[in-house]
């Protein structure tokens, strides 16, 4: 006789449990939407927005027609270059609102009054973030790889190093140093109650850290006897502009030959340290949500189940 | 059933809201008075677990708003004085959104969304961008999203602050509607006549303190026990006066001129009644009578000094 087999229940892991909440079932994933509306679609009623999209679309079809027209003279790194420094403007340009202009707006009070969760606010609104610049980052990838195609083929000792796959490695560092920024942007979002406020944290920070500690310590170094390269690889291990001329393959013109350097030390650790930082920028940023608008703090998650 | 015990809330030196106690049953629509900076929002914010109170607490249907916040979340619709709306969303998606915030069942929700587009009266506007509609729209918006999840309790913070004439009376049909369907509505307001329009009843606060709490009737009688009968006769009304001084429930009386008797009154509608008609008994040509009964405005005004905190 055969009995009916009962398909035994299975009960969903924590990690699933979480991975639901904060990802396939978390509401506040309609930021994606928003964002795809406010910086990725033409048709959204924000005149300022449309106005800079069509520039930039404007920008994107000069640099393919530069691309072309240059043959294989042009150096994708100089793009690759120009793209890290468009990620260190743009990115906090886009986010620095994210809940700082959801105070200033006023509508931060009505998320907070509803029974969801902090983590669920911030990671959302972090998704949001990783698609649009996602999408940016994998719109520019088209033109620089192109150029390193191109350029591989007039270089034959280059060429061997794979250019096209040194470029997408770089543009994978550029993207996560992008998450890392994003992350951070967010996190100052969360600590001050003024978009602009975080704005110019943000900026000030990148400007001390990307452009004044280097040019500090080049000077430092410049009047130094001691092994140069390698307290620069110490200091600037992190700089994502010394990491990306670390990636790139070149002439090393006193010996005519091609200089390259392991991916495991440059390119591979930084992209996984800049992921990291983005998950502790989170956690603090989620950590630091306290106030509501107006008022110094709300109920602090003392015994509710939160992140 | 919402009970709200000693709430109290200080910030440093200053005591915003001194220890307020109430408790409200289903359908009950609570008037909450107060000039600016009175206290009622502060109170409405701790109550809708924005604020902590620096003590006493506030209970709806069990859960307590320092310890279950969460779950008083679920029961409660907010809508604050000022507000802001996502520019860049729909109508539906913005009640979508916060339907699914609140889990409601994605198989329910669009049913739930068309119902609280068709009670607020925003049918029209549900493929529209957020940021098109009117101050007015964009309020009932706001309330609708208080709706979707079916809330137990609603906390209207000056609901009809910026709205035309149309708008509020539409505004005070729906908060009417919402006490009918068995929901505790809150609503603080300056327009008091409204209030007492449809608010069952009224909590006047100053300085952070309740002053009266009650139907609108038990706290204008609490304020006035006596109501003002002005009675006119065709003549001789200092006669009329002096005929109904004995009577039962009559504090004062006085003419003013041949025609107007003045009768300072606290009895029955009964006792009302035999005022005119020993009037007429006596031979007195009764032609009307008035009678002129404090209202909320009244009583606001007599309880409260306009200071603030």
């Amino acid at each position: 006789m055969n009995r009916p087999v009962t398909p035994p229940v299975r009960t969903p892991s924590t990690f699933q449990q979480r991975f639901d909440e904060l990802i396939t079932s978390n509401p506040m994933m309609i930021e994606v939407t928003r964002f795809k509306r406010k910086f990725l679609s033409v048709s959204s009623n924000n005149t300022v927005n449309i106005a800079v999209l069509m520039l930039f679309g404007v920008v994107y079809l000069a640099i393919l027609a530069l691309v072309f027209s240059a043959n294989g003279y042009l150096q994708p790194s100089i793009l690759v270059n120009l793209q890290l420094v468009l990620v260190c403007f743009l990115v906090p340009s886009m986010f620095h609102g994210t809940i700082a202009g959801e105070r200033e707006r006023r509508s931060w009070d009505l998320l907070l009054v509803a029974p969801i969760s902090k983590a669920q606010i911030v990671v959302g609104k972090f998704f949001a973030a990783v698609a649009t610049l996602f999408v940016a980052i994998g719109a520019c990838a088209l033109p620089i790889s192109i150029a390193a195609a191109m350029y591989a083929g007039r270089n034959p000792d280059i060429a061997r190093f794979n250019p096209v796959g040194v470029v997408l490695a770089q543009q994978v560092m550029v993207f996560a140093f992008g998450v890392a920024l994003a992350a951070f942007t967010i996190l100052f979002s969360a600590r001050v109650r003024r978009g602009l406020t975080a704005l110019g944290v943000v900026f000030g920070l990148e400007t001390l850290f990307l452009v004044v500690v280097p040019i500090f310590v080049g000077l430092m170094v410049a009047g130094s006897n001691g092994p140069d390269n390698v307290l620069m690889d110490f200091t600037f291990f992190l700089h994502p502009f010394y990491t990306l001329d670390k990636m790139q393959p070149k002439w090393q013109s006193s010996y005519e030959q091609v200089q390259t350097f392991s991916p495991w030390m440059w390119g591979t650790p930084q992209i996984l340290i800049y992921l990291g930082m983005a998950v502790v920028f989170l956690q603090w940023a989620i950590a630091t949500l306290y106030y509501a608008e107006n008022d110094v703090k709300f109920i602090p998650d003392k015994k509710k189940v939160d992140a | 059933m919402l009970e709200v015990k000693n709430l109290r809330k200080e910030y440093g030196p200053l005591t915003a809201v001194k220890g307020i106690s109430f408790s409200l049953k289903p359908g009950d629509i609570f008037g909450f008075i107060g000039s600016n900076g009175a206290g009622k929002t502060t109170t409405i914010r701790m109550i809708s677990t924005l604020l902590e109170p620096t003590s006493g607490t506030a209970v709806l249907n069990g859960a307590d708003i320092i310890a279950n916040p969460m779950d008083v979340r679920r029961m409660i619709g907010y809508m604050p004085d000022f507000f802001g709306l996502y520019d860049d969303v729909k109508v539906w998606e913005y009640l979508d959104f916060f339907a699914a915030i609140y889990r409601v069942p994605s198989g329910q929700r669009h049913d739930i969304i068309t119902n609280v587009l068709e009670l607020t009266d925003l049918t029209v506007k549900k493929d529209a961008f957020v940021q098109s509609l009117s101050r007015g729209m964009q309020q009932r918006l706001c309330l609708a999203r208080c709706l979707v999840h079916d809330p137990a309790l609603l906390l209207l913070d000056e609901p009809a602050s910026g709205l035309d004439p149309r708008a509020r009376a539409d505004l005070k049909e729906l908060i009417a509607e919402l006490g009918r369907m068995g929901k505790i509505v809150i609503v603080s307001s300056h327009i008091l006549p409204e209030l007492a329009d449809f608010c069952n009843c009224v909590g006047i606060i100053e300085r952070g303190e309740l002053l009266a709490f009650g139907t609108v009737d038990d706290v204008v009688r609490g304020i006035q026990p006596t109501r003002e009968l002005e009675i006119r006769v065709l003549a001789d009304a200092p006669n009329a006066a002096r005929a109904v001084s004995a009577m039962n429930g009559v504090h004062e009386v006085r003419s003013t001129g041949e025609d107007t008797v003045r009768v300072e009154f606290s009895g029955t509608l009964e006792g009302q009644a035999d005022i005119i008609d020993k009037l007429v008994r006596d031979g007195y040509r009764v032609v009307g009578l008035r009678e002129q009964q404090a209202d909320l405005e009244d009583v606001f005004l007599r309880l409260t000094t306009g200071a603030v905190n």
